[in-house]
């Protein structure tokens, strides 16, 4: 009898073992899925959104931001300048 | 500022572009506010043309113009695009004429000015609207300042364009403390958090727009929550609500706020290397972002933030 209460505990232990590891596993591969979800989203949002190629034509100007550099080139070509100014910088930094 | 993203617009024109690189030689002057842009020319005639452009603005109020200076010296032409935001093709076609120029060797394109010294790492902000009706009444009311903007196209008018920048006290600020597993959940310093989450804000009026507008909005709650995910990632939510004065071109900036707020949910993606601590991936994107929703002026957009090396 002594045994097969003993057999009856270990198997009970070795059922809540694999209940807790399966119970952990699960948990582990939900937060997992989640945070994919999580990256997917704001990977796609990264894509969708950002600036187009279009968005960034005037990049291909070839603006120069020394104004000594800007005068020699002008004198040397024979070129005026198209000075721009404004505040803050044309990409956008503050 | 974002904004002067925004008005690079104009300078999106591909015949515009073609222009400028034949016939002149594009100077930027990037100003911000500083009075001393006369300093940082080292020849008398860059300290003249820079001084002559410093009492140009010291008389007037905008901060956007174009100058067509002559090589040797003279100013040809000066316009003030915000005023008339088509000016600049007109000026440049204006210049080649009177000035009789002939086209040379196209010049080679942009380099983007450096960053900032202090920075670990940068994030491009990137901001579009959702609301055609908002970008319509937007455009009527403004149509002095923007004719050049066009609600039809599909991107809904110009993206705002902004940079949020993190020191290496800042980048070290995201990442999870010692001891913690996958799972396990931290909430990011809230100054850190307002520091990048104040660059989600809509932009004033486009072409309005003013240099202190981040300082003028005031954050009343902001949070992320990072949770930490296996091999060094960690995912991230967050909110934001901050009221924001600007995007009300009829508003004097002064006036006290009658719900010209923020709200908006954010996510994000962080990861990290272990051995140098260094961030390889950060990017944040609106869930839901919505200005002014208890004035019936709501206004619904949408914005990323993503480490530009890391996207491209």
């Amino acid at each position: 009898m002594r045994k097969v209460i003993g057999a009856l505990v270990v198997l009970n232990l070795v059922v809540l073992g694999l209940v807790g590891a399966t119970t952990a596993a699960l948990r582990q591969r939900a937060q997992e899925r989640e945070a994919l979800a999580c990256r997917d989203f704001v990977q796609t949002r990264v894509r969708q959104l950002d600036l187009k190629p279009e968005e960034r034509r005037w990049e291909e100007i070839g603006w120069l931001h020394d104004v000594d550099e800007a005068i020699r080139l002008s004198r040397k070509h024979h070129r005026p300048l198209l000075v721009y100014c404004l505040d803050g910088h044309l990409d956008g930094r503050s | 500022m974002g904004s002067a993203g925004v008005r690079a617009v104009s300078l999106c024109e591909p015949q515009l572009i073609e222009k400028v690189n034949r016939f002149f030689i594009p100077l930027v002057l990037e100003i911000d506010h500083s009075p001393h842009i006369v300093a940082s020319s080292r020849s008398a005639q860059g300290q003249q043309l820079l001084r002559t452009i410093d009492d140009i603005y010291a008389r007037g109020n905008s901060l956007l113009r174009t100058i067509v200076v002559t090589p040797e010296g003279r100013i040809a032409d000066l316009v003030e695009p915000m005023a008339r935001p088509l000016a600049i093709a007109a000026e440049v076609d204006g210049a080649i004429s009177k000035l009789h120029l002939e086209p040379g060797l196209k010049l080679t394109t942009y380099q983007s000015s450096a960053r900032r010294p202090d920075a670990a790492l940068e994030l491009r902000v990137v901001l579009r609207y959702t609301d055609p009706d908002f970008i319509a009444r937007l455009t009527e009311k403004l149509h002095p300042y923007c004719g050049d903007f066009r609600p039809d196209t599909t991107s809904l008018g110009p993206p705002t364009r902004d940079w949020i920048t993190l020191s290496a006290d800042g980048c070290r600020q995201l990442l999870p403390p010692t001891g913690l597993s996958a799972g396990d959940a931290y909430r990011i310093d809230d100054d850190v958090t307002k520091s990048m989450l104040v660059h989600f804000r809509p932009e004033p009026a486009l072409m309005m727009a003013r240099s202190d507008e981040r300082a003028r909005s005031r954050v009343r709650r902001a949070q992320l929550v990072a949770t930490v995910c296996a091999g060094n990632r960690a995912r991230l939510e967050g909110e934001l609500e901050m009221v924001h004065p600007g995007l009300r071109p009829d508003r004097a900036p002064e006036a006290p706020s009658d719900g010209n707020v923020v709200k908006m949910s954010v996510a994000g993606w962080l990861e990290w290397d272990p051995a140098s601590q260094r961030i390889t991936h950060l990017s944040l994107a609106t869930r839901r972002a919505v200005y002014c929703a208890a004035t019936g002026g709501e206004v619904h957009y949408e914005g990323v933030a993503y480490v530009r090396d890391a996207a491209h």
